[in-house]
């Protein structure tokens, strides 16, 4: 359901906490619950298993909504608000949509001496300026913590290639082919 | 071009007289090695490269650690090494090079500093000066072909643990090593096995944690891109010794390529019999389950470790019980860093899993204004000084370095004359550090050691699980008095305030986060209070005042 790094929906549904309610909530798409049924399945058995699961659904989805957080509680056993506790913790997981292009920007030791702190100030702007559509980001730019590439400080990392922290102006590019496919922008991962 | 976590094409495009090796780490594909091994192989294909003697060869090699030069591509027979190659330089590669055995000038290595050109690894100061035998597979094994691996020497220590060896015996022999914890707490390794060995249980469970604290990060991944199966047999071997059949390998999210290839081992060990219900036909039971961290991080932290493993937020918790005792579901619990359990085939394999005996180890992450920042795996008690300006060639402007940092947050910052410290547990502990990952980031002439304890005051802070009052108050309290300091408005009291507070956080901490956030600022006072005292004249940071330069110079560096 990854298609070059797009994230392509099969659920749009608003959760227990959006305007239909608990009970007035639409269903959810079967596609959505087979595929928790599945990765329920694959993972280590019981609770040690969870996180892989709600990982998958992230990767996916490109987020972990309030109405899959209940569907997954369920087949857990657990409470709901246990599930969110969890996704609200871990950075990787969200329960909104973050942004279809994630920038990772690497904030290791070596990158932040190399200016990882300018670059991230660069890029958020051009991101900004990327038309938002249907109201959801379309472009964001994230922290990493470390990706282990500190031979090429300040690194950035876009659709898994990297850029050196200094080449904005190519992730720019980057970004606008990204967005607008038919401008046929350079580096198009 | 395809995402690295596609599998590489492992198979071997042997092709000309000459082998050749490419570099397959994530920062070498990152910057286009698929593409140069996918030129090189049409380029050798036209030359008609099938036809000629065909040495056994595997195209892909695995990280080699020196990812500031790549893409790498090796020539092992010519002792060659080829740096920074683009796709455009394939044709000529296979041409002159492969062919003719001619040597790429432009391709080379060249010093910054003084333009020196270096031919291959023996030559290349960064390569001979190390001694590699924990990273003696990386760069070499194809990190996505099992046969290559065990045609390396991978698993021969495993075999011996399963059929010649005993727990007891495999115990004595680690114990007799003397091997302490690399990464972490430098605990001694025998004692540790022997506590979860020895504590009654039904089950047992051993932890392979690849989540340190930056920069050692390169440590881990570049082990698993690099020879994934010296991790596995590691820890495999530890199962054996403590009698658990249950292997974790708990790996960061974010490397996404190590993860991917940590899987594709794991998987393709299980398929030939080296994991699962009977380990290389033994009948000794052990299986491993791949966990991601989410992007969260435990910096080494073991009881949030556990937590995150048993489905809960990394949170820590009060120590005792320790993991060894009760951890994960309540077992005994071995929980040892990648670069501990690399080294254990090594302690156990026939003389040394088919590799030299020698003195043991320490991968040193070289990074930051140094010339050749990369991996340097060096003997523990080489000195800072050699492996700074050695191996990594000293300051890549040719100006003296103000300082270095050695062993992630919880480490020292040296100055120049403190460059002869030996990296070794006991040198570095008794000087008030802790050899951590064995991160060592040199700080260039100009740069301000207020603003670097600020930043590793501020990634603890933001790790902190928010257990413990000292570490989710203290290290923010901590950070907003740098702050201050940094921005001019510091006060001469903040130095006294800081350094109680620090001893505070220290002593008072739940666990090792909190512990070893205000280390790199209790260390600084000692050694820097110079720089300190000269932010509080009422201009802070500025240049020509702290050293900090106005516009940070190195960003224009290419890559």
């Amino acid at each position: 359901m990854i298609d070059n790094g797009r994230v392509v929906s099969v659920e749009d549904e608003v959760g227990f906490l959006g305007p239909e309610g608990v009970d007035g909530a639409a269903a959810l798409d079967p596609a959505v619950i087979e595929l928790v049924n599945e990765l329920v399945a694959v993972a280590p058995a019981g609770r040690e298993g969870l996180l892989a699961v709600l990982l998958g659904l992230q990767r996916t989805f490109g987020r972990v909504s309030w109405r899959v957080q209940e569907l997954v509680a369920d087949r857990y056993g657990m409470s709901p608000v246990q599930i969110a506790g969890l996704v609200s913790f871990f950075p990787e997981l969200s329960a909104e949509r973050r942004g279809r292009l994630k920038v990772e920007v690497c904030v290791g030791t070596d990158c932040h001496l190399r200016g990882a702190d300018r670059v991230i100030e660069a890029l958020s702007g051009s991101a900004a300026e990327a038309k938002p559509v249907s109201g959801e980001p379309e472009v964001v730019v994230e922290q990493e913590r470390c990706l282990g590439l500190c031979g090429l400080a300040p690194v950035v990392r876009v659709n898994d290639r990297l850029y050196a922290g200094s080449e904005t102006n190519r992730i720019e590019r980057t970004m606008r082919g990204w967005l607008e496919p038919d401008a046929a922008g350079e580096d198009r991962g | 071009m395809s995402v690295p976590t596609d599998p590489v094409p492992a198979a071997a495009t042997s092709c000309g007289p000459y082998s050749v090796r490419v570099c397959c780490g994530s920062a070498c594909v990152g910057q286009g090695a698929l593409e140069v091994i996918e030129t090189i192989r049409v380029a050798a294909g036209d030359r008609g490269g099938e036809k000629l003697r065909v040495e056994p060869s595997h195209t892909v090699s695995g990280c080699r650690g020196w990812c500031s030069r790549g893409p790498l591509v090796e020539f092992p027979d010519l002792d060659l090494l080829y740096c920074h190659v683009a796709p455009d330089d394939a044709a000529e590669i296979v041409e002159r090079t492969m062919f003719r055995g001619e040597v790429i000038e432009r391709l080379l290595d060249r010093t910054p500093v003084n333009g020196a050109r270096h031919r291959g690894l023996s030559d290349n100061p960064f390569f001979a000066g190390q001694m590699r035998r924990v990273l003696a597979r990386c760069g070499v094994v194809d990190p996505e072909s099992l046969d290559h691996a065990v045609a390396l020497g991978a698993y021969d220590g495993l075999r011996r643990a399963v059929e010649e060896l005993d727990s007891p015996a495999i115990l004595d022999l680690v114990k007799r090593s003397g091997l302490r914890e690399l990464g972490g707490s430098g605990f001694p390794v025998g004692l540790k096995w022997a506590v979860v060995a020895e504590t009654p249980s039904d089950e047992r469970y051993v932890v392979g944690s690849g989540d340190s604290v930056d920069p050692g990060l390169t440590v881990d991944r570049t082990l698993l891109e690099g020879d994934p199966h010296g991790v596995i047999e590691g820890l495999a071997i530890a199962g054996r010794a403590v009698g658990s059949r249950h292997g974790r390998l708990f790996l960061r999210s974010e490397h996404r390529l190590a993860v991917a290839r940590a899987q594709r081992a794991v998987a393709e060990a299980r398929a030939r019999g080296i994991l699962g219900r009977s380990v290389l036909g033994s009948g000794v039971e052990f299986e491993i389950e791949i966990c991601e961290s989410a992007g969260a991080s435990t910096g080494g932290e073991e009881t949030a470790l556990l937590n995150l493993l048993q489905g809960r937020r990394a949170a820590a918790r009060p120590r005792p019980p320790f993991p060894a005792v009760s951890g994960l579901w309540g077992r005994p619990t071995l929980i040892s860093t990648l670069e501990t359990l690399a080294n254990i085939p090594l302690i156990v394999g026939p003389d040394g899993g088919g590799r030299t005996v020698g003195p043991l180890t320490k991968v040193v992450a070289v990074s930051g204004a140094v010339a050749r920042p990369g991996l340097a795996e060096v003997p523990l008690g080489t000195s800072v000084e050699r492996v700074l300006l050695e191996i990594a060639g000293g300051s890549e402007d040719g100006r003296e370095l103000k300082a270095a940092h050695l062993g992630g947050p919880a480490g020292l910052t040296l100055r120049p004359t403190d460059f002869g410290t030996a990296i070794d547990h006991d040198t570095v502990r008794t000087l008030g550090g802790s050899l951590g990952s064995g991160g060592l980031v040199a700080l260039a002439s100009g740069s301000c050691v207020v603003r670097f304890a600020r930043y590793l005051v501020d990634a603890c802070a933001r790790q902190s699980c928010g257990t413990c009052p000292p570490c989710r108050i203290g290290t923010w309290v901590v950070l907003n008095l740098l702050d201050r300091i940094c921005a001019g408005d510091g006060r001469l009291d903040d130095l006294g305030t800081l350094e109680r507070l620090c001893h505070h956080i220290r002593t008072t901490s739940l666990c090792e986060i909190g512990r070893v956030a205000p280390v790199v600022v209790l260390a600084g006072l000692e050694r820097f209070r110079a720089d300190y005292e000269a932010h509080l004249d009422g201009h802070g940071c500025r240049p020509g005042g702290c050293g900090t330069p106005a516009v940070n110079d190195t960003l224009s560096k290419g890559v």
